[in-house]
């Protein structure tokens, strides 16, 4: 029976990293064994020392140290995989799982990368799951704030926490996310992952997850009746249900006067509809309609657009491809050539352009307008998919014209309100407060 | 798999969508966008159409005309379609010049206006004026003077309140609109082409049913105005020995019907500043002789009109809850030549 | 409480598609004089109608009109309701094929009509496969886009007014009661759905009372703006008054100087709720109607969207197009008057029949 410590050695024969120290607590001879890039072995070993000096025996130690005291082998291999120490007295007798002093894998608490909020505390989520939750909890001390947390993956067991307040979420949401987390069976890697759990939408750019970086905006959204969830080793608070209302408001808007939060959430929804409007406005005005324009800017446009031999409709996409291009390279760009490829990109090809002849200036405003409306909306993922959804309007103007513009706006309105996730549609404004107070 | 099914039907619907609807796509630069139309008649027999169209290029900006011979107005329209290098687009016209000639025949002048009114590409909006002219020689003017600017020409017709009283502008639908209408007839502005100016007004043609009956000259024009409830503000007038500027006007109208007789009376208020006056001249003597001058004037016009059994004033129309419907139909007729007016003028210093 | 604001807007919205083409023509044939009589005439008797459909599905709470019909029986369900979906089928291609022509002539007078009929028909059976949530919502979205334009093209058109246009207001001719085109009119006032929506939220009267009053405000200002601007002799010459009165107005400080483009969005607008509301009732007719064959109801939409629009396709010319929508019309007027005091007169000898 003493092979546990055997047992590992050879279960673990791949790992170099797996450490078996050897150490003498009073008579008794103790094993510390663990990963030593997970646990900061010296550190851990100086407090249980110290710990051993003032109990009275091994056994005392033992429960001094841990609470999971005498496990079966195969928990103590789940143990030392999550990074655990695990102490384990010569000749079996006792054994133990202990919370070492880790190796500090972790940044601090940081500014965020994604979201830039003004007159606002500047605390983001790091990726720590206990951090996070942490950070919640420091924030908002109610004893209606509950936490439910699952390990879910077949190869890999990824930690979650859901979390909501009592009262608030209504209760059904909470039962389906709870059975819809319980089920899951495949890896969860990514936000995308998790998000096919709460139900497939084919091909739909809207996910069910609004992911957030800010502590202050998913406390806002945990009061306002949802439910937030945390990955582990995810910086970011994913708030569930997923509403259309995120894209125009953050939490930190409030921070102004209403009449100034009320002016940045107006700009961001002309922003977002100027977005998926504007080309395919262009296009309809230029090729399909010109006779709503009066008679000035009628011929204001023709001359804008005099010997340009493409069609208004290709000379659109080709710079919106161009101009999503562009917003893409960037991205993937250390950060000290981005700007000069938005020098490159956004300046000279758009003056060249123009000089060519190839594409009218008129469109160039457009399409610049459009690039900055865009990124009003609030986070990088509704971004995109307001991008997205320029392009099918976009291909309708070309053929109907104005009409187009309208039935392909139309269409989009009745898109996003057919989504629903658990039952709650992406189209509501506020969540009705339905959970009971117990 | 059900899912995947409906996908796959979605893009086959979606696909049909994109096959269908390639018709109205025709780039702004490859129309040609005709500004003014004018329609005459040669001989009696064929229409003869005329199109200022602006070319727009990008440096010196030039407009052309283009004409056009046929039957009927409509076959016109068509062969000028085809005989231009671009698409035409008959939906920017702001003004059309009828010539006057056209217009002695009320039927076709009818027919003319509904058929303007009902063709989907001209603007019912566009402005209609007649001239005694040349049509092509208005044109050209237009053109020359105008150019690619043809479209302000617009403005000419709206200087707007306060500016030229005596200028107003009818649309075809109002035109249309007069030829049902059992009340009221309707002045249509005669224009020519002017030596510096672009256009020289001349009056108004009043129609009535879509037949000319005479010609009012532009003082007459103003007075018609006023009772078409538009301010007579900045009208100058010259007295002989002063000379007045209307700033303010307002009218009253009160209608009552005895024994079947219809009377009117109206009281205009004017208010007047005085911007040159000879020596020795009172208020009250320019007050007078003001009041004196526009009652005559509208005494005179209602005489001819009367005559002529056409309600250029629109009196008719505040009958309406005073007359049966079915015997509105006989204002014209019956009622207007024994329509009694008390016009009185008040004028008042400023 | 939000579904029944919802509903109310659907009301509102389905009422003004379905009046703004036909309804001034009507009212200008059936009247010379006193419009707003016969306009306040039409409005009572539906609203009397309503009243009582309202307290007939009051009397059966959690149940919509077919559940009702099929408490009668299953052959009385479909006596009274087949009928019903027939005539919903024509109205359906009419109403599309109706709209069609006005869209045309008012953005792209060179397109064949069938084109933008498949336009129309896929987002209305898109809208109505997706159930009645998805319509509920994205029409309150199309509600807070359209009245907008609705109410500036209204205001935007006093330019124009001739106040003496109007006739006297007080010689209403009494025959028109007789006229069968009356019936046609009553067909207008289509609020028949609203008993398919209220199985999980009771109706309250009030609320449509005052959708009823802007819904009357507005058929008020449909039928007098042309002939303000026009008057009663001209506007009856006219093929589609309201769209020339439309056309007539210029702003000029504006950059767009086509008003009717509004009107014909708002009427894009509408329309496919319209539609999407009467296919989804088809899908649900039919759906609890005949349910052992275990067919979706999306199914039963599509395969009837085909056939109207088959219908709709063949309808040769645009004034065989309106009679035929009439028609339509005065059936469905025969389900308006017949379907409310069936509903209302069973209740009420179920609701005795429970107390002895």
């Amino acid at each position: 029976m003493r092979d546990i410590v055997k047992e590992i050695e050879s279960k673990f024969s791949n790992h170099d990293d797996l450490f078996i120290e050897e150490e003498l607590v009073g008579k008794t001879t103790i094993y510390f064994i663990g990963f030593n890039t997970l646990v900061d072995l010296t550190k851990s070993k100086l407090y249980v020392q110290q710990m051993a000096a003032s109990s009275s025996s091994v056994k005392a130690l033992f429960i001094n140290l841990s609470d999971q005291v005498g496990v079966d082998i195969e928990q103590i291999l789940k143990a030392i995989l999550e990074g655990k120490l695990v102490i384990v007295s010569k000749g079996d007798a006792e054994n133990a799982i202990v919370d070492p002093i880790a190796q500090n894998l972790n940044r601090s608490i940081e500014e965020p990368k994604n979201e830039s909020p003004i007159q606002a505390s500047i605390n983001a989520f790091g990726d720590d799951i206990t951090i996070n939750v942490g950070l919640i909890r420091k924030r908002l001390s109610t004893e209606r704030l509950c936490h439910c947390s699952y390990q879910v993956g077949e190869l890999d067991k990824r930690r979650l926490s859901m979390l909501y307040i009592k009262g608030r979420a209504p209760n059904i949401l909470i039962e389906k996310a709870n059975q819809q987390l319980k089920q899951i069976k495949s890896d969860i890697e990514t936000i995308d992952d998790l998000n096919k759990q709460f139900g497939q939408r084919i091909l739909s750019p809207v996910s069910h997850l609004s992911p957030t970086e800010l502590p202050i905006q998913a406390i806002h959204s945990l009061k306002k009746n949802r439910i937030v969830l945390f990955m582990d080793n995810y910086p970011f608070a994913l708030v569930f249900p997923n509403l259309i209302w995120d894209m125009f408001s953050t939490e930190n808007d409030r921070n102004f006067p209403f009449v100034l939060t009320f002016m940045l959430r107006l700009f961001r929804v002309i922003g977002a509809v100027a977005t998926v409007v504007l080309p395919a406005l262009y296009v309809a005005l230029v090729s399909v309609n010109p006779g709503i324009f009066r008679t000035d800017l009628a011929l204001f446009v023709a001359k804008s657009r005099e010997g340009i031999p493409l069609s208004a409709f290709l000379e659109t996409i080709l710079m919106v491809v161009i101009v999503d291009l562009i917003l893409e390279a960037i991205n993937r760009l250390p950060k000290s050539v981005g700007p000069s490829i938005t020098m490159v990109g956004g300046i000279i090809l758009g003056q060249a352009m123009v000089e060519a002849k190839l594409v009218s200036n008129l469109l160039v405003i457009v399409i610049t307008a459009v690039v900055i409306a865009s990124s009003a909306v609030v986070g990088i993922q509704n971004s995109l998919y307001i991008r997205l959804l320029k392009y099918p309007i976009l291909v309708l103007a070309s053929f109907f014209g104005i009409l187009g513009v309208w039935t392909g706006f139309i269409l989009t309105v009745i898109y996003l309100a057919s989504l629903t996730s658990d039952d709650i549609p992406y189209l509501t404004f506020n969540i009705k407060q339905e959970g009971d107070t117990k | 798999m059900r899912n995947n099914k409906l996908f796959k039907l979605l893009i086959v619907f979606m696909s049909t969508i994109l096959l269908c609807g390639c018709w109205d796509i025709k780039d702004i630069n490859k129309r040609s966008i005709p500004l003014v139309m004018g329609i005459s008649k040669e001989d009696d027999e064929e229409y003869k159409l005329t199109l200022q169209i602006p070319i727009p290029k990008n440096d010196d900006q030039i407009s052309r005309i283009v004409t056009g011979r046929g039957e009927t107005v409509a076959s016109v329209l068509g062969q000028i379609r085809t005989n231009s290098e671009d698409a035409v687009d008959f939906s920017q016209i702001r003004l059309i010049v009828i010539q006057k000639n056209l217009a002695k025949n009320p039927q076709e002048l009818r027919d003319l206006i509904k058929f303007l009114m009902g063709s989907e590409d001209i603007p019912s909006r566009a402005l209609v004026a007649l001239t005694d002219d040349d049509v092509e020689n208005v044109l050209s003017n237009i053109n020359d003077k105008l150019g690619v600017h043809a479209s302000s020409i617009y403005d000419y017709f709206n200087k707007g309140a306060g500016w030229v009283p005596e200028i107003f502008s009818i649309t075809i639908w109002e035109v249309y609109r007069s030829l049902y209408s059992y009340t009221k007839d309707i002045a249509v502005p005669v224009v020519r082409s002017g030596k510096d100016t672009v256009l020289k007004f001349k009056g108004a043609a009043i129609l009535k049913k879509g037949k000319i009956i005479e010609t009012i000259s532009p003082d007459e024009c103003q007075l018609v105005n006023v009772f078409r409830n538009n301010n007579e503000k900045g009208r100058i007038e010259s007295l002989g020995f002063a000379s007045i500027i209307v700033t303010n006007s307002s009218i009253k109208n009160k209608t009552s019907m005895k024994n079947n007789k219809p009377t009117v009376s109206s009281n205009l208020r004017l208010k007047i500043y005085i911007l040159e006056r000879k020596e020795g001249i009172t208020n009250k003597r320019i007050r007078k002789e003001l009041e004196k001058l526009t009652e005559k004037r509208f005494y005179r016009l209602l005489k001819r009109t009367q005559g002529s059994q056409t309600d250029i004033f629109g009196f008719g129309q505040q009958f309406h809850q005073q007359i049966s419907y079915h015997e509105l139909k006989d204002w014209r007729n019956d009622y207007y030549p024994k329509l009694k007016v008390n016009f009185q003028v008040h004028a008042n210093m400023e | 409480m939000t579904q029944r604001i919802q509903i109310v807007i659907v009301f509102i919205l389905i009422q003004l598609s379905i009046g703004y083409l036909v309804y001034p023509d009507l009212i200008y044939v059936l009247t010379k004089t006193a419009h707003w009589e016969l306009v306040m005439c039409q409005g009572f008797l539906q609203l009397i109608l309503i009243w009582i459909y309202i307290k007939g599905l009051n009397y059966f709470p959690e149940n919509d009109v077919i559940d009702i019909y099929l408490k009668m029986g299953r052959w009385v369900a479909i006596i009274f309701l087949i009928p019903f979906v027939i005539n919903l089928i024509a109205l359906v291609a009419f109403n599309i094929r109706l709209h069609t022509e006005v869209i045309i002539s008012v953005f792209l007078p060179r397109t064949p009509y069938w084109s933008i009929l498949i336009l129309l028909y896929f987002i209305s059976v898109y809208t109505s496969i997706k159930g009645l949530g998805t319509i509920l919502r994205s029409s309150v979205f199309i509600f807070l886009i359209v009245i907008p334009l609705v109410v500036f093209n209204i205001f935007s058109s006093v330019i124009n007014f001739d106040i003496h246009n109007v006739t006297p207001g007080w010689e209403l001719p009494a025959r028109f009661l007789l006229k069968n085109k009356f019936f046609y009119l009553l067909g207008f006032s289509s609020f028949l759905f609203l008993g398919f929506m209220a199985s999980k939220t009771k109706l309250s009267f009030r609320q449509l009372f005052v959708a009823w009053v802007s819904v009357t405000l507005f058929f008020l200002s449909v039928v007098y703006i042309p002939l303000f601007i026009f008057g009663q002799e001209a506007v009856v010459t006219l093929t589609n008054p309201f769209l020339e009165a439309m056309d007539s107005v210029d702003i000029s400080w504006f950059s767009f100087n086509r008003q009717t483009m509004f009107f014909g969005l708002s009427l894009v607008g509408l329309v496919i709720v319209a539609n999407s509301v009467m296919l989804w009732m088809i899908g649900q007719i039919m759906r609890k109607i005949f349910k052992f064959r275990k067919v979706k109801s999306s199914y039963w939409i599509i395969a009837f969207s085909v056939i109207s629009f088959v219908l709709a396709f063949l309808v040769p010319n645009q004034s065989l197009v309106e009679k035929c929508f009439l028609w339509s019309t005065g059936a469905q007027a025969y389900s308006m008057i017949i379907i409310p005091f069936t509903i209302f007169i069973y209740g009420f000898i179920e609701k005795r029949r429970v107390k002895a």
